[in-house]
């Protein structure tokens, strides 16, 4: 997806497997939301690339995926020159590069319901200037070479988040949420047409599937990273989540690091994330009340 | 959580309908639980009958908690890992998770030992090293059953490693076939006629031809997300991740087959096609 890194986009997101009709016709589908800012649509039989456009309109690494079949760079980003930082070379400071290394979304994973047949994909929306330095390699030891600094897309409602609907066959938003950190945890949507997801602030949020309306939200004593579950137990439904602040997003808590491009560029952008939460390790479980 | 097949397809959908968007507004806390451990808490619990299995960041403690009794522990496994794993983890402690298959509850830990534990018991009944943390190699992902094996991840990629996905057998931990991200064709475990990419075969030594002599020993492409399973196709589909360094001047070409979308044959680790890597 990204030939030749020039931003750590690494491609390890979630590849949704999905049976869907395209035309009238039935297709099986992989529908895969990548760092890079792109969304991908393959046939998952054939490996043919159908749809690949951005789920956050912020990205401008690239201006878009060559699709035409016959092209040399078929299937391949068009770099915007400016933001190359294999183009602008060793110890510059390409800036403005959206998103950042962290990618318009990491590993929390998506949903993805069959009744609206939407992908809810939680997201970051946050920029960064990269510098790309010499380094050697020894075994063990970190084997980076850049330095990073991360903040909020700029021009935008100023949050670094964004909870997303996103139609994988038209290559469009449907809905999307701001929020003000990054949606670092995994959705889940339900039966009941509702989708969950966490805070890094530490809310459990429902929202209404078709239109994104908040319904519910509650504040768990940490941040929120962890994947929203549901099980039944006895003939009732829960529903579950870990709250526990970190990851790459919240290593400035996690790690007790302070210097803006700590955590690999993560530490400054979200430092106010000291604001709403501090470390923990919950299990919280919800359920309707019974009268 | 959720039918199998959809866990597989990564859905994360669940046709329970009780709290639906009428009555989600009272929703409200039936009970909670401290794991004991700080840090950042990916992943999530499982639930499978009456248990649910929460897990931890590192040390990746794994409870086992009585559901009809308020999460009461019926076990807790804590593996003892050496402290000097932390400092080589990139982005925090995090851990996404167990998984279930033939009575056996899987953890990989941040060592890259994986465990399997019995489990209505906790009892350990055999565990592999998938990595070397000396090297750099950690990890933090879940692993995937498929069939009568284990779907195994490593991270690293900050680190230089040279990423792989590996599969054991879920019976005894015997590895069955591992797969690289970069390097010579046998070791990608592709055929070079074959194997495709958007299409076309990707030709001998596909990998090799894209990287300055031998960087690829130290090219990243690491398999830390998440991975799915298409039972009739039999394919295990997945992502790699970074080319290492971050430093992309210092390692000239495409750098194949970082960054690359990957479906392979759970039997034989072969790869079928590289459906999206374009180049």
């Amino acid at each position: 997806m990204t030939p030749h890194d020039e931003w750590d986009y690494d491609g390890v997101n979630e590849m949704i497997l999905t049976d869907q009709k395209i035309d009238g016709k039935e297709r099986h589908l992989l529908t895969h939301p990548d760092r890079n800012g792109f969304a991908y649509t393959l046939d998952r039989v054939t490996g043919e690339l159908l749809v690949a456009e951005k789920f956050d309109p912020a990205v401008n690494w690239a201006t878009k995926i060559d699709m035409d079949k016959s092209s040399k760079t078929y299937g391949r980003p068009l770099v915007v020159a400016k933001y190359s930082t294999e183009q602008n070379g060793e110890d510059t400071n390409s800036q403005g590069i959206c998103p950042a290394a962290l990618g318009t979304k990491d590993q929390q994973p998506s949903a993805y319901s069959p009744k609206t047949e939407l992908f809810y994909l939680p997201t970051n929306h946050v920029c960064m200037d990269y510098e790309p330095f010499r380094v050697s390699y020894t075994a063990g030891q970190p084997y980076v070479g850049a330095t990073l600094s991360m903040y909020p897309a700029p021009n935008s409602h100023g949050g670094m988040g964004n909870f997303v609907a996103w139609d994988n066959l038209k290559g469009k938003i449907v809905w999307s949420n701001k929020e003000q950190f990054s949606v670092w945890s995994g959705a889940l949507a339900t039966a009941g047409d509702i989708v969950f997801y966490g805070t890094l602030e530490g809310y459990l949020k429902a929202v209404d599937a078709k239109t994104g309306k908040e319904l519910y939200k509650f504040k768990t004593p940490s941040g929120i990273i962890g994947n929203v579950m549901t099980y039944e137990n006895k003939g009732k439904q829960y529903v579950a989540v870990l709250s526990g602040v970190g990851g790459w997003a919240g290593i400035g808590l996690a790690a007790g690091l302070t210097g803006g491009t700590e955590g690999l560029g993560a530490v400054g952008g979200y430092a106010a994330l000291a604001n709403y939460t501090a470390l923990g390790g919950q299990l919280t479980v919800f359920h309707l009340p019974t009268n | 959580m959720g039918h199998p097949d959809r866990r597989l397809r990564q859905h994360r959908y669940s046709k329970l309908d009780q709290i639906n968007k009428d009555n989600v507004k009272k929703l409200t806390v039936a009970w909670s639980f401290s794991t004991g451990v700080l840090r950042g808490h990916e992943g999530g619990p499982l639930v499978v009958g009456d248990i649910m299995y929460v897990h931890t960041p590192f040390p990746n403690t794994v409870y086992a908690l009585n559901l009809n009794e308020e999460g009461k522990i019926i076990w807790k496994y804590e593996p003892k890992q050496d402290n000097n794993v932390v400092p080589v983890m990139c982005c925090d402690t995090v851990n996404r998770g167990v998984a279930y298959a033939d009575g056996m509850i899987f953890l990989h830990q941040a060592d890259t030992t994986v465990v399997a534990l019995d489990a209505k018991t906790g009892q350990k009944k055999w565990s592999v090293q998938n990595g070397d943390p000396k090297k750099g190699e950690t990890n933090t992902a879940t692993v995937m059953p498929v069939k009568d094996k284990l779907i195994v991840g490593i991270s690293g990629g900050e680190f230089g490693v040279q990423g792989s996905l590996t599969a054991y057998n879920i019976a005894d931990g015997k590895r069955v076939w591992r797969g690289y991200s970069v390097g010579p064709d046998d070791q990608l475990l592709v055929d070079p006629e074959k194997t495709t990419e958007l299409g076309k075969p990707i030709g001998k030594d596909s990998s090799l031809k894209t990287w300055e002599g031998d960087q690829w020993k130290i090219g990243g492409g690491s398999t830390w997300g998440w991975y799915s399973y298409d039972p009739k196709l039999n394919l295990i589909y997945y992502g790699s991740g970074n080319p290492s360094t971050w430093n992309p001047k210092q390692r000239p070409g495409d750098n194949k087959w970082s960054m690359t979308i990957w479906a392979r044959d759970a039997d034989t680790g072969m790869a079928k096609g590289l459906p999206d890597d374009p180049a």
